[in-house]
């Protein structure tokens, strides 16, 4: 009803309003500004920097008017939303979704095509890394621009180091010193643990897994992405390690909670270790805690760690509205916007040539140990599997890992058994 | 509702000519009834004939899917965590049914009394009520951690081991089965307190002075009295345990190990988070079935158990 | 009777019992007035060193609180008053009348709220989105105009409602509406009370439907507010507290304002 009003409002106001300003009086029709719909999931001070932004945009471009909220929920709750609205033709023309719902977003109709637009040499496609690239294009098609990209790094508390009269690592450590390092800083009595593993059923349990296995030299899926190939060796020493320091150790905290009780744990001084990536450092820096980053432990030399690049996926209305919407990504994902959006949230280069802009160092200045994380992005080399059964896949490894920690069932059966369940979800026909 | 029949037997004494007071009857009947009837069906029948349809394909809300025909109410006979959330569910309704009607009633006899301070004692034991699942997730999510938590601290202090509690697979729904206890059960006490005051005094002395003892009393007076009450609360609770999806979302997400996982929140799992949307419709309807069954079979047991009396 | 002048004994039995209940709640206060040092303390004190209002200053101040309270009041009073008038008319008709279909569709109303709303979400947002009501209040308050639930009460107290009353109406030939709404509705005040409270309690908690139809801050309802700010703030407990104590306020105090009458009203609709 509301809705009704304000339309009825707008659409008596409008035509004067834009007569004044000496348009033809018409929206979304040739000639006036295409009016486009973001919704950008963002939280705090991301928002406000995503807002900024925007406005700046509707300042400087008179042929595009970008409307902007936040969808009403957090990224972690925009799947359900997309989908309601894709069903009722009520999607906004831009919205904020995680890369690994890329595959199964784009098989929906209404999912847009970039790929002509993002060929125009002015957008500089390839200056974005690799891995955000593979993660919007899906099956040739290029559903969106990349958003945010992360990836995982072990941040350190350094008192507690101290205390424990450990060293801070260093970035050629590996997976037996972090044991190590994790059981000495552990002191149940104090309630402090090495580090903390979530084990509460979803893909937060699941993704630090992946890159231990990638170290040892294992893969999550076979190359056709057929059959599960976690449960190997590398799959099976990977898990063990941890399994050793939650249950022969236990030096790790187990977190049941969606609540992410873990960084409030790593904020109170009572984490050694925290497994997490570049979102946290804002918090750290409020909570005031004296922290240090250093790239994952390896084995064999090998420190590969994981990213999980966010999209900024676009949906068809109509094709000035796509159109309208790969422009202003355009301008969204270019280098001056990016470092402001960097400087504000605290996140990383989506692209490589932003570390040429000459703000770059500042950035750098204000989020003590970004360096680590941006430099990390090397050793981002391999993405999950671009599957449509990906979720279902995780939520089965999620299982075998909480009920490893947990003691309760040894690496190799919980992996064998989830990769059974991995390998029946696969042979769907159409996933 | 288990009188409805004979209200409407009663209800049709006049007199008016049989004929013109029946018309009359339909239209003020369809009159008050309609507005209220016509929202809750408009909003379920289109919805539920739309979930039927997709619990037929292999949907994932993205793209139109495929007919499978009942390929997924099959999938769900060897599904190991559909087994798992009936069990879940199961287990949740056969701890929470008893204890809340049997401790409702319990606390709403000891409130039942004129004791000084018993209007306070009334207010603590509803207050939970009131809580939303956000709320009682957060403070609930404290209380019983198990490496930080009041509870377990309470137990150590007391000299007892401290337990797994939400990180254990197997304590996990027994503590969610608490918390939800916590949050409902005061409703039971009222309910009861209410069904209580209307027992008269009388009654309840004159079983005394025939030499009832007090169990005999509440065992032969006052369970019977308040029998309509418990069929209320019976049907009223099982509906909000096979609903149970809130305090999921807001302590556990199912975990640890699917441990918490009930059938409402691994239909949300299904068709949210895995893309398998026609699969998790076929869950929803079995759910839907099952409860529809046993409530049914609830009802008539109790009515038969009435008419026995 | 002489017994229960001796009030010791049941305090015993009474006091530990409902110190459990509210213990959690006493908490929750307390810890909205520490300061984030005092609850970064991990597990976290019992009591604040000294009473700090900073978490609800940075609520108020770092959200838009007042509009989402507002919010709240607005669907969550829309609902109750629909409630008690359509049930109300409902449970009558049902408990009362002999028409055409009732039972039907009594059954048939009792059976929808076994649906799992998590599986219906998507064609009701269809339908609202039809109608121009997403992103709107009107989403959050059309569905819950009537509830399964307020029918299946309402009719249970109108089965007990002693019918002497309405033939005495009916005799000095008042029609059905003067009957009901001058003979019943006075005389069911307390019952439509209790399903006033219940049906605001379950209006204000609701997060759900209120997370997937609505897009704009500017109408969040203090559930969605709070959890989204949860989402926000996890560093900042005392905030998050804060939060949650003001969006728990008011529906205690609705349920501690009508609770005689909540108890008094139920009252009638045991019998059956």
């Amino acid at each position: 009803m509301r809705r009704a009003v304000t339309a009825a409002a707008a659409a008596l106001l409008l035509p004067a309003a834009l007569t004044a300003c000496g348009g033809d009086g018409t929206q979304q029709r040739a000639g006036g500004p295409v009016e486009i719909l973001m919704w950008h999931g963002q939280e705090d001070t991301s928002a406000k920097s995503i807002e900024r932004l925007v406005a700046t945009y509707n300042q400087t471009h008179t042929d595009v008017k970008v409307q902007i909220t936040s969808g009403g929920v957090t990224a972690d709750g925009m799947l359900p939303k997309i989908t309601a609205a894709l069903t009722s033709d009520a999607h906004p023309d831009i919205a904020y979704l995680y890369g690994s719902w890329a595959p199964n977003i784009a098989r929906n109709p209404k999912t847009a095509d970039l790929t002509p637009y993002i060929k125009d040499p002015a957008v500089k496609w390839d200056d974005f890394w690799a891995g955000e690239r593979a993660t919007v294009t899906v099956g040739g098609k290029v559903i969106g621009f990349p958003a945010v990209v992360d990836n995982m790094v072990v941040l350190y508390n350094k008192k507690l180091l101290a205390k424990a009269g450990l060293e801070p690592p260093s970035k050629d450590w590996t997976w037996d010193d972090f044991r190590a390092m994790s059981k000495r800083a552990t002191d149940a009595q104090k309630g402090v643990f090495g580090t903390t593993w979530p084990i509460s059923g979803g893909e937060e349990a699941v993704w630090g897994l992946w890159p231990l296995v990638w170290q040892a030299g294992g893969e999550i899926l076979t190359a056709d992405n057929k059959k599960a190939a976690f449960n190997s060796e590398a799959g099976r020493r990977s898990l063990d390690l941890l399994r050793a320091m939650a249950v022969d150790d236990k030096s790790v905290y187990l977190d049941s909670s969606p609540a992410e009780k873990g960084q409030k744990l790593f904020e109170s001084g009572r984490l050694a270790f925290f497994l997490s990536g570049p979102w946290v450092l804002p918090d750290l820096q409020a909570a005031g805690v004296d922290y240090g980053v250093v790239q994952l432990p390896g084995t064999a030399g090998n420190h590969e760690t994981i990213s999980g690049p966010d999209t900024w996926t676009v949906f068809e209305h109509d094709e000035r509205r796509v159109k309208a919407s790969a422009a202003f990504l355009a301008w969204l994902t270019a280098p001056e916007q990016q470092l402001q959006w960097m400087k504000d949230t605290g996140s990383l280069p989506i692209r490589a040539s932003i570390s040429q802009q000459p703000g770059y160092g500042d950035y750098l200045k204000k989020y003590p140990g970004i360096d680590v994380i941006s430099g990390n992005l090397a050793n981002a080399k391999r993405v999950r599997p671009p599957t449509t059964s990906y979720p279902r896949i995780s939520s089965f490894v999620a299982d075998a890992i909480a009920r490893t920690l947990l003691g309760r069932a040894d690496a190799k059966s919980a992996l064998d058994e989830a990769a059974a369940k991995t390998d029946a979800a696969l042979a769907v026909p159409g996933s | 509702m288990t009188s409805t029949a004979t209200a409407l037997s009663r209800a049709s004494r006049h007199t008016t000519p049989p004929d013109r007071r029946k018309l009359a009857d339909n239209i003020t009947g369809w009159t008050f009834a309609g507005p209220a009837t016509l929202i809750i069906l408009g909003f379920s029948l289109v919805p539920m004939a739309w979930a039927l349809a997709l619990s037929f394909t292999d949907s994932d809300l993205m793209s139109p899917g495929r007919n499978v025909g009942l390929e997924n109410y099959r999938a769900l006979v060897a599904d190991p965590v559909f087994h798992q959330a009936l069990r879940n569910t199961a287990l949740l309704l056969f701890l929470y049914l008893p204890a809340s009607l049997v401790a409702g009633l319990a606390v709403a006899v000891l409130l039942n009394r004129k004791v000084r301070g018993i209007g306070f004692y009334r207010t603590c034991f509803l207050v939970p009520y009131v809580a939303s699942a956000t709320a009682a997730g957060l403070l609930m999510g404290y209380i019983f951690d198990r490496d930080f938590g009041l509870f377990n601290g309470m137990l150590v202090k007391l000299g007892l081991p401290a337990q797994g509690l939400l990180s254990s697979p197997s304590q996990a729904m027994l503590v969610l089965t608490v918390i939800f206890f916590w949050t409902r059960f005061g409703f039971s006490v009222v309910i009861y307190l209410a069904a209580l005051q209307e027992i008269s005094k009388e009654v309840v002395e004159a079983a005394a002075i025939d030499g009832a003892g007090r169990w005999a009393t509440f065992r032969h007076v006052i369970v019977p009295s308040v029998r309509h009450m418990t069929v209320f609360l019976a049907v009223w609770g099982m509906i909000d345990v096979l609903q149970f999806f809130d305090l999921v979302m807001t302590t556990t997400k199912g975990g640890p190990a699917n441990a918490t996982v009930t059938i409402v929140y691994y239909v949300w799992q299904l068709a949210f988070t895995y893309f398998t949307a026609g699969y998790g419709a076929a869950v929803a309807y079995v759910l839907f079935a099952g409860t529809l069954v046993l409530i049914v079979a609830g009802l008539l047991l109790a009515r038969r158990k009435g008419a026995m009396r | 009777m002489r017994r229960r002048r001796l009030p010791s004994g049941w305090h015993l039995v009474l006091a530990p019992m409902s110190l459990v209940t509210v213990l959690p709640f006493v908490w929750m206060v307390l810890s909205s007035l520490m300061t984030q040092a005092e609850l970064n303390r991990f597990p976290p004190p019992i009591w604040p060193d000294a009473v700090d209002l900073g978490g609800y200053q940075r609520v108020l101040e770092g959200s838009d609180f007042p509009r989402w309270f507002l919010n709240s009041v607005l669907v969550s009073g829309a609902i109750v008053v629909a409630q008690v008038v359509l049930c109300g008319m409902a449970g009558y008709a049902f408990a009362r009348i002999r028409f055409v279909g009732s039972r039907l569709v009594l059954v048939l109303v009792i059976a929808t709220a076994l649906i799992p709303f998590q599986l219906t979400v998507i064609p009701t947002f269809l339908i609202f989105n039809k109608v121009g009501l997403t992103d709107t209040l009107g989403a959050l308050i059309v569905p819950q105009l009537s509830s399964a639930v307020g029918i299946y009460l309402m009719t249970s107290f109108f089965q007990s409602f002693p019918k002497e009353l309405e033939e005495a109406g009916r005799i000095d030939g008042c029609s059905r509406f003067a009957v009901f709404f001058r003979v019943v509705l006075p005389v069911a005040k307390p019952a439509l009370a209790a399903l006033a409270v219940i049906t605001f309690i379950t209006a204000w908690n609701d997060l759900f439907w209120p997370l997937v139809v609505i897009n704009s801050e500017a109408k969040y309802t203090v559930q969605v507010g709070l959890t989204t700010f949860q989402g926000q703030h996890r560093a900042d407990w005392p905030a998050v507290m804060a939060g949650t104590v003001l969006t728990t306020l008011p529906v205690l105090g609705v349920f501690l304002f009508g609770q005689r009458r909540f108890i008094q009203a139920l009252t009638g609709a045991v019998k059956g």
